[in-house]
């Protein structure tokens, strides 16, 4: 079987997750630039006289084909990495993935990993 | 309908033309047009052929009243290995036509030819020229491969008959698709992933200048000059290696095979190969440029012999293109090139070709340090945002920017292989300094902004990290430019800190006051703060999408938000300017008085509401342009001291300008009548394509200081800019304690620290802030 994990971290410990993971044995990820909001509910500050909203929060998201035995490896890996203990620290979860093919290949299921 | 064709006939037939075509390509000699032309050739032949055969499967003896015309590329003999066969069959109402198509088409399909085809009588090729402009110039470029040679020729001949005679109207059509496609595919030269066929100097426009010289035979001297040839050639070579090396039709130049095409072009890598194509582009939109002049001039009709108006020192405009007028020479004035260059920016104007050949020849490096007038007619040009690119371009094509520039050779036609990038190194360059330039009212220095996003990468033509080489090269250009040594240090500082916000931005937690500190410890103040987070925005912006979104935005917002804050809980209050002792001297006489020395006029006067106003008003009528001014007040009197722009005028009568100050402190409204009216004169018309200038910008900040408001305003230079601000703080019962004016280029930021007339202490009711705010914009606008 395999699963996709998804985190959802701070732009800024996308690097220490990469190294974590790779140093695990985990070497491709998908990483893409996203924005929103959980609890930190967005921010306001003030700039040049001005209140200044920020609605959605700046984030990384992460997304990780992995083995079943191999999920909760890598969702320790990410949150320990990842983890600043304060708000908006992001989410880790995982799914079950029905097919995965290498396209340049055709391998199928956890060979295509 | 395949069954109306035998299926022997065309695979045996594809075959050969299938092979034929593999053969010329294992041929590595045969490069560019040459290999063009055997294609060609050996598609002729095998057309022939086929055409012969088709004629038979139809039953028709002879080809009477049927021909094969090749049109495009193939027409031209310049069928590349992927290129589309552009064919028509023309037939005089011939009965088993579409059976002698069919045994035409079929065989090019079978052999994996892409074929545009089409069937028409004269009469039907006729009408479709009209509607269809591509229809129009395939028949310029036609020419029979097989069949009734004479029906070819009439219906050539007539095409381009219609073509050439009408020619204004062909003209016009033709211009308009340039425009559109040059719009949709950018420029050839300048980026990373060009379309060799259809970007701006690419193969395209080589045809376009063809369809024009049909149209105007005369132009035969720029569409065949040898220089053009050669660049066609080598973008052809280019687009052939490009269809050999990938197999596919698409004429984009991609990152992923530059390399495989460079070597097999005989090229070390893609880095040797771009530039090589990016100067051949700049030659074919050269000679596309300066065809449309001739064309406009053309279209204008004889040119009445006008008075050339004068523009400014040394250029006029000549009927409808800007000159030097021979009073000034490119080599004793340094800022000549780049003055008429910002001329014609600011104007949509365009210069003259004969002024162009005398700045390629005649435009000298400045001496170093640059003249004043040399480094703002830089940043006037540069201010002129996006209309200054293809003036930068001009300069740059002329050889001048190299000149004043020793460095830029270095990044001209530069590749960068980042995915992040869609431009050329020089090209970038341009960019970011158009964007800066939309921005100039979020910095209190737009001149250094400008230079500085002019300058950023100069570093990527030199080896080692590009921040470190650019760093070292900034300091030494600055220098030469003539900058004051501590603007030398902000200018290496946005060089050696252009990657810091963002990098920090995402990089870093933002949550971490360390994080915070460091980027304060390297900007040190807001103003060089702003500097970098403006240029940072551009630079990015020009980098391309993926540099600028909105994801990263929040992110370096968020990081300038904070150090800035930094910054203020630490920043000491503005300084307060004094008087020095031979000013106190002067100011303890209590009367009048004008003091020229050279550039700076010192004059001292008793002060009252409005003063600022007055004097630089009579300064204004006088054609004493103000550079930059200081001035404060003490007990009832006030001195100020003005830096005059004195070039290209005599000397002013000093004691007839002090009679006119006295009068005009006795009476303001004779001065005011007068400055109306020199404001009014006459300036350049503007064309399409003119400047963009970013509207004014007042910035109102009681927290600088704790004795006044400060009022910072920043805009465009013009006559009386000076005195038409006073003048609005005055009108809003504001006193001006002190006045520190630059003027920037073509830029002006000018800070008054004004205290309320009627309290001495600053403005501070919301309601008056509003209304000064909006009292001295409505005074600069009108």
């Amino acid at each position: 079987m395999v699963h996709l994990v998804t985190a959802v971290i701070k732009p800024f410990k996308l690097e220490e997750v990469k190294d974590a993971l790779r140093g695990a044995g985990i070497l491709g990820m998908t990483v893409s630039e996203v924005q929103g909001y959980g609890r930190q509910g967005g921010k306001s500050e003030t700039f040049r006289g001005g209140e200044y909203t920020i609605s959605f929060v700046p984030k990384v998201r992460v997304e990780v084909l992995v083995e079943s035995s191999d999920v909760d490896k890598v969702i320790d890996i990410i949150s320990a990495t990842a983890k600043t203990g304060k708000i908006g620290d992001g989410k880790i979860w995982a799914s079950n993935i029905d097919r995965v093919v290498r396209v340049r290949t055709g391998e199928v299921g956890a060979d295509a990993l | 309908m395949s069954t109306a064709v035998p299926d022997t006939l065309t695979a045996v037939d594809a075959n050969g033309l299938r092979k034929v075509r593999a053969d010329l390509l294992g041929e590595r000699k045969l490069k560019g047009h040459r290999f063009c032309k055997a294609y060609s050739d050996a598609v002729d032949e095998w057309l022939i052929e086929t055409f012969a055969r088709a004629l038979a499967h139809a039953g028709k003896d002879d080809p009477t009243g049927v021909v094969l015309l090749a049109v495009g590329s193939y027409g031209r003999r310049e069928l590349c290995p992927a290129s589309d066969l552009d064919l028509i069959l023309v037939h005089n109402r011939v009965r088993s036509i579409a059976e002698i198509a069919d045994a035409l088409w079929y065989p090019i399909w079978d052999a994996g030819l892409q074929v545009d085809h089409s069937v028409r009588t004269p009469r039907e090729s006729a009408g479709v020229m009209d509607g269809d402009l591509k229809s129009a110039l395939s028949f310029l470029s036609a020419r029979p491969v097989a069949g009734d040679i004479a029906l070819a020729k009439v219906v050539i001949e007539d095409a381009r008959a219609k073509w050439s005679g009408r020619a204004k109207v062909s003209l016009e059509r033709l211009r308009a698709s340039l425009q559109e496609r040059w719009e949709q595919h950018g420029e050839l030269a300048f980026l990373l992933e060009p379309d060799l066929k259809l970007a701006r100097g690419g193969l395209r426009d080589v045809e376009a200048l063809r369809a024009a010289t049909f149209a105007m035979p005369p132009l035969a001297e720029f569409s065949e000059d040898a220089r053009l040839l050669k660049a066609a050639d080598l973008i052809l070579e280019a687009r052939v290696g490009l269809h050999a090396t990938t197999g596919r039709r698409s004429d984009q130049l991609l990152l992923d095979d530059q390399d495989a095409v460079a070597r097999r072009l005989g090229y070390a890598d893609a880095d040797d190969l771009l530039p090589t194509i990016s100067a051949a582009a700049r030659r074919i939109t050269w000679t596309a440029d300066e065809v449309w002049r001739r064309i406009d001039a053309w279209a204008r009709g004889p040119r009445r012999a006008t008075r050339d108006r004068a523009v400014e020192r040394g250029i006029a405009l000549r009927g409808q293109e800007l000159v030097l007028d021979g009073s000034v020479a490119p080599a004793d004035d340094t800022s000549l090139a780049l003055r008429i260059a910002a001329a014609s920016a600011r104007s949509g104007v365009s210069i003259a070709t004969s002024t162009l050949e005398t700045l390629e020849h005649d435009a000298i490096a400045p001496s170093e340090p640059w003249p004043v007038e040399t480094r703002d007619a830089l940043v006037d040009l540069l201010g002129c945002g996006r209309a200054a690119v293809p003036l930068l371009e001009t300069l740059d094509h002329l050889g001048v920017l190299s000149r004043y520039i020793s460095e830029w050779h270095a990044v001209r036609s530069k590749p960068q292989r980042n995915a992040f990038h869609r431009f050329t190194v020089d090209r970038h360059l341009f960019e970011a300094a158009a964007e800066a330039a939309e921005l100039t009212r979020n910095v209190h220095r737009p001149d250094l902004l400008l230079v500085g996003a002019l300058l950023h990468d100069v570093g990527k033509g030199f080896p080692g990290d590009h921040t470190e080489a650019g760093t070292r090269l900034m300091k030494d250009i600055a220098r030469r430019m003539g900058f004051e040594a501590e603007d030398i240090v902000t200018l290496v500082s946005l060089v050696r800190d252009h990657l810091l916000l963002a990098e920090t931005a995402t990089g870093r937690d933002l949550g971490d006051p360390a994080t915070v500190a460091k980027v304060a410890a390297r900007v040190r103040t807001t103003e060089a703060l702003d500097l970098l987070a403006t240029l940072t925005r551009a630079d990015s912006i020009a980098t391309g999408p993926l540099a600028w979104n909105s994801w990263k935005e929040t992110l370096i917002d968020e990081l300038v938000i904070r150090t800035r804050a930094h910054l203020r809980g630490e920043q000491p209050p503005a300084s307060i300017l004094e008087p020095d002792a031979g000013q106190r001297r002067l100011m303890a006489e209590g009367k009048l008085r004008v003091i020229p020395e050279g550039t700076r006029l010192t004059i001292v006067a008793p002060d009252r509401a409005g003063l600022l106003a007055i004097v630089a008003g009579v300064l204004a009528v006088n054609r004493l342009p103000v550079r930059a001014a200081t001035g404060l007040s003490e007990n009832g009197m006030a001195v100020e001291v003005f830096d005059l722009d004195r070039s290209g005028t005599t000397e002013p009568n000093w004691p007839r300008l002090e009679t006119e100050l006295a009068h005009a402190l006795e009476d303001p409204s004779i001065l005011e009548a007068r400055l109306a009216e020199r404001a009014r004169g006459w300036r350049l018309p503007k064309r399409a394509g003119a400047a963009r200038i970013a509207p004014p910008r007042v910035l109102i900040d009681n927290d600088a200081t704790p004795r006044a408001t400060v009022v910072e305003v920043r805009m465009p230079d013009g006559v009386g800019v000076l005195a038409g601000i006073a003048r609005a703080i005055a009108a809003c019962g504001c006193d001006i304690s002190v006045v520190r004016a630059m003027t920037l280029g073509h830029e002006v930021v000018d800070t008054f620290y004004v205290t309320d007339g009627a309290t001495p202490a600053k403005v501070t009711d919301p309601v008056r802030v509003e209304d000064l705010q909006r009292t001295i914009l409505k005074h600069i606008s009108s």
